[in-house]
């Protein structure tokens, strides 16, 4: 039976295997079983059958170009040190630092944002993935339409946007075979095609994802696309806008602590005008780990796995959206977790993070979200 | 003759009554999740049949037409017609003239506190209140807003109706622009990964190159090669005594490789080639040409006579292996040999 509505999943920097997603998707089961709606489910994979959990990984390509950069440089290991000249050396030297941390890290980001055929590649394996679930999942099961989110996180927010935009701006259908697949369909579809569809099936006027939720969007510092956050087609629609949305929902998940999300901050509010209903920024300050930027310390506060549950598993009903709502309000969800109750506790974790909040405007460089990220572990680890 | 007031009230009964027969229908889903009735004129359950085979035959005009007439004597029977039902009626009209897209009759759903469902079309929206949930849908909150809004409620199932059927014309079009997306994505992937490995600075020139090309373009098959560096031996014999080989760094100034084939696994190319050989020949100054990972260059140089050839690391290794293989193969037939002579004895 297929399931009801799909949630691709992009990932942040660092090593992702096939199962990263696996923490995430636990942390919305967990969640999910909380509410009437799911007592009768599997209670050990409660949203089995209502989201369809797709987890896109791209950082294979960084990888095994980082590998080839070091095969490149292993060729002249056989020679003897001596016999090299100075500029081969450096690049040799350079090679031995490819396994580092840091270099990954900053291997990932500067791979993705200065190199542009790794761009492509990077960005037609997420545009590749996203296309072919929907083709193969269709728009909808018994009369009933089928729903698509997207969830990025960190990096994955930058990749997710600029993926969003050129899926939907894309002339695909113009595409010299894409032509020749159209001819053989019938000739009412041909004559049509321009006036209902257009060269793209994902423009925005013809598809919509319901929702997109950007987890620690890090898209304004590093986005690639020729239009950037503010005036991309990654936006909800509003009054007007309908040409120009990918989106029914934007949800920008934006945690207090995160100095992630801070470097050229993305604020819903600077981005589009107020009647664009469909933008949601809600105010995060929970604290149940060290490293607030994990994907799964987010998913876990009702401000965030509510919008998610509420646009995507049906059996979430509208009643257990309200009452996600309701438990930050009435103090269900408490702020601080268990080994945080002790105020001075607290206090130690939040100096930790507000010191890795970027002080100035001239922080806000590749340089120091990739000295971010390494303290975060450095943090996580201690 | 009925006023609307009654016969607003005649639609929230016979929606009630109908939703006790309405079991054995399957299930659609409206606007704010609630369960369609299935007795609705304009219920997918109500239309399917009429509707489904013209979608079968891709006469998908003729569907949309379908649905505006069925929208029209929907809200003929309710004897309303304000300003939104004209609004969306005038949508519904330029969708079948294909001058707006199916977006505009796509649900889209807030939680709360607004708690809603809307469409929005290009010239207004129109907000959905969903109220308080109810599992059913056909009883309660559903009942009363059928009830209260029958025009309202003939516009969100006329929206879905189109919103489904359209769907259907997309799925056609889906299929050739994931075979664009997929081809670019391979293609993309094996000129990076299984083609002629970049240096950094290679891969930085070729994106700027050849990648600047719009997507649904084709991969580029050519790759630019740029100050390459690489490991190989630079042999020389004028004669048999003097022949001698030795350890060289070949730089490959400029140059340009072809693919051959859609894998990005073959291809050939021919660079300029400077030479530093270990033994003091001072530079030497040639022409490469390669295919696949093997590149075997000639070059001259100032104060020797005759040409010397460069051969990159991955021939000299191949060329090494194949020695090696020789050589293991010379020693097991030595070996059977000499145990064919013993046996002999």
């Amino acid at each position: 039976m297929p399931k009801s509505n799909v949630l691709f999943l992009i990932h942040g920097v660092g090593n992702h295997s096939d199962g990263w997603a696996f923490d995430a998707i636990k942390t919305l089961g967990v969640a999910a079983k909380s509410f009437p709606g799911f007592v009768n489910v599997n209670q050990d994979d409660p949203l089995g059958d209502e989201i369809d959990f797709v987890p896109i990984t791209y950082n294979e390509i960084f990888d095994a170009l980082l590998e080839r950069f070091k095969d490149l440089a292993a060729q002249f290991e056989p020679l003897d040190e001596a016999q090299l000249h100075s500029p081969v050396k450096k690049i040799k030297k350079l090679s031995e630092e490819f396994d580092k941390e840091t270099v990954r890290y900053l291997g990932d980001v500067i791979l993705y944002r200065g190199f542009r055929l790794v761009r492509n590649a990077v960005l037609l394996k997420v545009m590749a993935t996203i296309a072919r679930k929907i083709q193969s999942t269709g728009l909808s099961h018994d009369g009933t339409p089928v729903k698509y989110g997207v969830l990025g996180h960190s990096l994955g927010t930058t990749v997710a946007h600029d993926a969003l935009h050129l899926l939907a701006t894309t002339p695909w259908l113009q595409a010299d075979a894409a032509l020749a697949k159209l001819k053989q369909l019938t000739p009412e579809l041909g004559q049509s095609l321009a006036g209902v569809v257009g060269d793209n099936p994902f423009s925005p006027r013809n598809f919509m994802f319901d929702a997109v939720f950007m987890v620690s969007n890090t898209s304004r510092l590093l986005f690639t696309t020729d239009e950037d956050p503010y005036h991309s087609t990654v936006r909800p629609v509003g009054p007007g806008d309908l040409k120009q949305a990918v989106c029914g929902n934007f949800y920008n998940f934006d945690h207090r602590l995160d100095p992630v999300s801070k470097l050229r901050k993305f604020r819903i509010h600077d981005a589009w005008r107020p009647d664009v209903t469909g933008a949601h920024e809600p105010t995060l300050e929970h604290l149940y780990e060290p490293n607030v930027h994990n994907l799964s310390h987010y998913l876990m506060h009702p401000y965030v796995y509510g919008p998610i549950l509420g646009h995507l598993a049906p059996s979430f009903s509208r009643a257990d959206w309200q009452e996600a709502w309701n438990r930050v309000d009435n103090g269900a969800f408490s702020r601080w977790g268990p080994e945080y109750l002790e105020e001075s506790l607290r206090k130690k974790a939040e100096t930790a993070m507000t010191k890795l909040l970027p002080k100035s405007s001239s922080d806000e460089t590749i340089r120091q979200l990739v000295g971010i990220l390494e303290s975060l572990k450095s943090l996580e680890k201690s | 003759m009925m006023n609307a007031t009654s016969l607003k009230l005649a639609t929230a009964l016979f929606v009630i009554a109908v939703s006790a027969s309405a079991g054995a229908a399957k299930k659609q889903i409206i606007w704010c999740k609630w369960n369609a009735d299935p007795a609705h004129p304009l219920s997918w359950a109500a239309v399917r049949n009429e509707l489904q085979p013209l979608l079968a035959n891709r006469n998908y005009r003729g569907a949309y037409q379908l649905i505006l007439a069925k929208y029209r004597h929907a809200q003929a029977a309710i004897q309303v017609n304000s300003e939104i039902a004209s609004s969306f009626e005038a949508e519904l009209q330029d969708f079948v003239e294909g001058t707006t897209g199916r977006t505009s009759f796509q649900f889209i759903d807030s939680g709360p506190p607004k708690n809603e469902s809307r469409l929005s079309f290009k010239t207004r929206t129109i907000d959905f209140f969903c109220g308080q949930d109810t599992k059913l849908g056909l009883d309660g909150v559903y009942a009363t807003f059928a009830g209260k809004l029958p025009e309202h409620t003939n516009i969100g199932y006329a929206a879905s109706l189109i919103f489904l059927a359209s769907g259907e014309q997309l799925e056609d079009m889906l299929g050739p622009a994931g075979d664009v997306i997929d081809s670019r994505a391979t293609g993309y992937r094996g000129l990076l990964l299984d083609g002629l490995p970049m240096w950094p600075w290679e891969l930085y020139l070729n994106g700027k190159l050849f990648g600047m090309r719009s997507l649904e373009s084709p991969v580029p098959k050519y790759q630019l090669v740029f100050f390459r560096p690489s490991a190989g031996m630079e042999a020389r014999w004028p004669s048999q005594e003097e022949a001698r080989a030795e350890a060289s760094i070949g730089v490959e100034p400029i140059g340009l490789v072809r693919y051959v084939g859609s894998d990005y696994k073959n291809w050939w190319g021919v660079s300029a080639l400077v030479t530093l050989g270990t033994a003091d020949h001072g530079a030497g100054l040639g022409v490469l040409g390669r295919y696949n990972n093997y590149a075997v260059g000639v070059t001259k140089r100032k104060d020797t006579e005759g040409a010397f050839i460069f051969f990159s690391y991955d021939f000299y290794d191949l060329v090494n292996k194949r020695e090696k293989r020789n050589r293991a193969a010379d020693e097991l037939l030595g070996g059977l040999r000499k145990k064919f002579e013993e046996r002999k004895k």
